[in-house]
């Protein structure tokens, strides 16, 4: 089965990719590299983007922007955010 | 609730010809609005643009914070700061009762995303989505 599901950092390299409209290949986004300032260098209205993108897709809810600093860190903690919130619902 | 022209002054600087609402016909504080605009035939041209109907959006969705306890006119300014999927679909005409309904899709810190849509009677004129940051201003 292996390369046939797609792993939940791949979907949100993909959400991310897609909902902020980025040409670049997916690869190129560390999984612990920062996505805000440094790193991939999102703004403050891409955050709001992704914020609506996981409510939409995910269903997965960023209450606040402390919640947001915590999650936005990288991917790998977009990903831990995403799996700890599904776990508590 | 409804908010009347003279209430509207007291919440937004815009100012003739740049204050695109008449009135608000439909609010509820911080989530969604209907705002009104008459066309009529001494109307500026310029208020048929595509930019503008969306700027009419922007001020109903600054009148609907500005009812956020969080956020009292005077002491907080909404600024445009994103506009998204805008589709323009009928032309507006002389006589015209243009409506601009605006809904909170998403809050996150100071910004908020809106849909918003303008119609007439039964046409709709122009949706999609925008967003506007509040900021304070008093330091």
């Amino acid at each position: 089965m292996e390369g046939v599901a797609q792993s939940l950092n791949d979907k949100v390299k993909d959400l991310i990719i897609r909902r902020l409209k980025l040409t670049i290949d997916p690869k190129t986004i560390k999984d612990d590299a920062p996505l805000f300032g440094e790193g991939l260098g999102l703004d403050s209205i891409d955050a709001l983007e992704l914020v609506v993108g996981l409510e939409q897709e995910f269903g997965i809810s960023i209450p606040d922007e402390d919640v947001g600093r915590e999650a936005f860190a990288s991917v790998n903690a977009l990903v831990a955010y995403i799996n700890k919130t599904k776990g508590q619902a | 609730m409804k908010v009347g022209l003279e209430e509207i002054y007291n919440i937004l600087p815009h100012r003739y010809p740049f204050l695109f609402i008449d009135n608000i016909v439909n609010l509820v504080p911080g989530k969604k609005a209907t705002g009104l605009k008459g066309i009529t035939s001494n109307e500026d041209i310029l208020l048929l643009s595509p930019s503008l109907i969306i700027e009419a959006m922007a001020q109903v969705a600054g009148i609907t914070l500005s009812y956020n306890n969080q956020h009292r006119a005077g002491d907080y300014a909404g600024y445009l700061i994103e506009v998204k999927d805008f589709s323009f679909l009928e032309e507006i005409h002389i006589g015209d009762r243009l409506f601009f309904d605006i809904e909170l899709i998403q809050k996150f810190g100071n910004l908020f995303r809106f849909t918003g849509k303008a119609r007439a009677g039964d046409r709709i004129i122009a949706k999609g989505e925008l967003s506007i940051a509040i900021v304070s201003i008093t330091g």
